[in-house]
């Protein structure tokens, strides 16, 4: 298990911004993550946290509105797909539009949002796949 | 003066070489729209049942709707019905591309086609005139030849003149699922209609003309028209389609345990990675989008490659369908083979559907030991070979070799091979089943068993849309009263209502010519718009209720015809392995079983007014949607249920 300080220092790609983000549960602008992650640069956080690291999966129109079809995410523990989700909405706020439509799949099963995610599960989010 | 239509309807007799216009009655065309709902009408009429499909008593019905040549998204399909050489009843298939408006502007709604030619002729249909000329130098040619060499005799200089339509080779040979081929890449490609073309004779039809259709209220019209600019974009469906077409459906549907996967034995395959829509697009493979005429949502591919197989760009991509039927269906992950066996089959012209699985039907035969090397002249069809593929796309065209039994389709070929071979023939009706795992929706499941012209993959949306409240209208009767779980295997009544209200709405789509990924649910287009046009067009005060009646009154059309050819409910039905679990994915251990099925049936005929033993409609049900004499007819034949 790492310290989320130790993945923070690892680099700053926009994975370790989700990961920010996710830690303190974030719901508002990308001005005060920066803040946020100024101010972690100069005082890395000592505390250790266990995490669940897990990989959405965007299919059809999720993976239009998000721009990607595959994201990780950096959860503390415990993780429920509801959380996972919330967090995925609020960085994609156009996803979130689509709530009712979606049906989810985790590692290939179908899962309910009060599930609990483990390290390196891959959550699946199909849109209506209709005939064609 | 009928608005809306050219008021013209061509009959061409091959046999005499006799080319008449009748005239297109108001009360007609309101009752029967066009499509589907016309041809049903005019094949129920004229055609004796029992006839051969491939005798001179069959007839072709080309036909256009009521909307055709208006620009608006989807707005440019047409119909080709005949009784089905597949099959034992009613055979439809409709097709994109140019060939609609041109119908029309070649000055007439439709073309009904009888008789046997002597020799190989093709129809010239030009400002409201038509001929027919040799077609003797077309014999023999692929579906690309023979449209640019029509182009050539008719000397048009401009690539959008002459709308064509044709058969290739396999047309000629009667192969069984045999399709027509139009604007070189679409297909009218299910239920054998290539095939009856090729019994008459007929090689080819090509329209031209600039005819403009008489409307009733052109201001108004046009207003409809940019509402539909608007509204098809906020379908949900509509940008993916665009970017990566309907391939795009592999991946979602191989996540979800639901991708057709050798012969129908699997729900996932791990080398679906390398066949999507994405795939396409991000290897090179793709190398323009290409569209039907009016229409901006481009969902055709434009494909072009030197290796490892030669592909030409003007006959066509691979779309979601002919891609899982050569690629999981066949356990094959090869894109560039994929490819270039769908330009195989738009070039002699085959179904891409059917052909896949008589593929697949071939590789398990062959695994079983029910097909030899020696009857295949030495070549190896094992599962996943991109070479077997592409040659017995060949043999088939051809129908050469093994060829020649594989073009009967599954259900005859299986018949002679024996030996079990039924166990794995995947056919409903005589027509091969599509890409869809029903098993993971289950109304699809019912649309396999139901429909008329055997499996059917587009009798209404599929269930995925129906299970939040998101796409459902109760002012259509779409209510959220009795919700599904959200499993997609629900089989229960409401679950059955959406379906039965759906087809009625996509018989009307059907009947109106119209393409239903351009309109509600996946599309944006509004049915409320849809008759916003047709009132416009046509001076007609049609209520949303006469809208879909007129679509209920195909469906019982259809279900009439095939009931005079003495289908009755035990043909409803599905192939024993569809009705077994999966043994993987999502849906993984979940039959669809005889009971789920029984259960759907009863309640689907109930919504219907069909009699429960026998599946045909009642006499009351048919009186009710002005099918009287079509109950008359019934009953004479003693097939009125009692």
């Amino acid at each position: 298990m790492q310290s989320w300080a130790h993945e923070y220092k690892t680099g700053l790609g926009q994975s370790e911004v989700q990961r920010l983000k996710l830690y303190h549960g974030f719901r508002g602008s990308m001005d005060a993550t920066e803040d946020f992650i100024a101010t972690s640069t100069q005082q890395p956080l000592q505390i250790h946290l266990s995490t669940v690291k897990i990989e959405f999966v965007y299919l059809g129109k999720a993976r239009e509105v998000v721009g990607t079809k595959e994201e990780e995410f950096v959860l503390p523990k415990p993780a429920k797909i509801e959380q996972a989700l919330s967090q995925a909405f609020a960085a994609h706020p156009k996803l979130s539009e689509l709530k009712e439509t979606l049906k989810l799949l985790v590692n290939g099963r179908w899962a309910q949002e009060n599930e609990e995610l483990k390290d390196g599960d891959r959550v699946t989010l199909l849109p209506p796949v209709g005939g064609g | 003066m009928l608005k809306g239509y050219m008021g013209k309807v061509l009959r061409v007799n091959l046999s005499t070489g006799k080319i008449g216009t009748e005239p297109l009655q108001d009360g007609v065309a309101r009752k029967y729209i066009g499509g589907r709902g016309l041809s049903a009408k005019i094949l129920f009429d004229e055609l004796k049942p029992g006839i051969d499909p491939l005798g001179p008593d069959n007839k072709i019905v080309v036909a256009s709707g009521p909307m055709g040549a208006i620009p608006f998204s989807g707005n440019s399909r047409f119909s080709v019905c005949a009784k089905s050489p597949l099959g034992v009843g009613w055979g439809e298939s409709y097709s994109g591309g140019f060939m609609a408006p041109k119908i029309k502007q070649s000055g007439y709604d439709a073309f009904i086609i009888e008789g046997v030619s002597k020799s190989p002729v093709w129809l010239y249909v030009n400002e409201g005139k038509a001929e027919l000329r040799n077609a003797s130098k077309y014999w023999g040619k692929s579906t690309e030849e023979t449209e640019n060499g029509i182009k050539k005799e008719l000397g048009d200089t401009d690539k959008r003149q002459t709308s064509v339509a044709t058969i290739g080779q396999a047309g000629e040979k009667k192969v069984r699922f045999a399709a027509i081929m139009n604007d070189l890449r679409e297909a009218a490609g299910r239920s054998g209609m290539g095939a009856v073309m090729g019994s008459k004779k007929l090689k080819a039809w090509g329209c031209k003309g600039a005819q403009k259709i008489p409307v009733h209220d052109e201001k108004r019209l046009k207003e409809y028209v940019r509402q539909c600019v608007t509204e098809v974009k906020k379908g949900p469906y509509i940008q993916p389609l665009h970017d990566y077409g309907t391939v795009g459906d592999t991946d979602d549907l191989n996540a979800s345990g639901r991708l057709p996967t050798k012969n129908f034995s699997r729900g996932t395959f791990d080398g679906a990675d390398k066949l999507t829509g994405e795939t396409i697009v991000s290897s090179g493979l793709l190398v323009g989008r290409d569209t039907c005429w009016a229409c901006s949502t481009n969902c055709k591919r434009v494909v072009d490659a030197k290796e490892p197989y030669h592909l030409d760009r003007e006959v066509g991509g691979q779309e979601y369908e002919t891609s899982t039927a050569f690629g999981s269906y066949c356990m094959n992950s090869d894109m560039y083979s994929v490819a270039k066996a769908n330009q195989l089959c738009n070039l002699y012209g085959m179904d891409t559907i059917s052909t896949g699985v008589v593929v697949g039907f071939a590789m398990e035969a062959y695994e079983r030991g029910i097909i030899t090397k020696e009857q295949t002249g030495g070549l190896e069809i094992k599962w996943g070979s991109p070479d077997a593929i592409i040659k017995l796309v060949e043999l088939i065209g051809n129908r050469e070799g093994i060829g020649d039994l594989l073009g009967e389709g599954v259900w005859r070929a299986a018949q002679k091979l024996g030996k079990g071979a039924e166990e794995f023939a995947m056919h409903v009706k005589g027509r091969e089943v599509p890409m869809h795992e029903h098993r993971g929706k289950r109304n699809v499941g019912l649309m396999y068993a139901i429909a008329d012209r055997g499996a059917c993959h587009m009798e209404w949306e599929h269930d995925d849309y129906w299970e939040s409240e998101t796409y459902l209208k109760p002012e259509l009767g779409l209510v959220a009263a009795e919700l599904p779980n959200r499993t997609l295997l629900d089989y229960g009544p409401s679950k059955t209502k959406i379906a039965k209200i759906q087809a009625d709405l996509w018989s009307m789509c059907d009947s109106l010519v119209v393409c239903v990924f351009d309109i509600y649910p996946g599309g944006g287009i509004e049915h409320s718009t849809l008759l916003g046009i047709l009132n416009a067009a046509t001076g007609w005060d049609m209520t949303m209720n006469e809208y879909m009646q007129a679509g209920e009154r195909a469906i019982n059309l259809t279900r009439a015809f095939n009931a005079r050819e003495g289908l009755t409910r035990k043909d409803d039905t599905l192939p024993k392995r569809l009705m077994e679990p999966l043994p993987d994915g999502a849906f993984a251990g979940k039959p669809f079983g005889q009971d789920i099925l029984d259960t759907m049936l009863d309640n689907y005929y109930e919504l219907r007014g069909w009699d429960k033993n026998t599946g045909v409609p009642t006499r009351a049900k048919l009186e009710t949607i002005g099918l009287e004499a079509v109950a008359d007819q019934l009953e004479k034949m003693r097939r009125l249920p009692d």
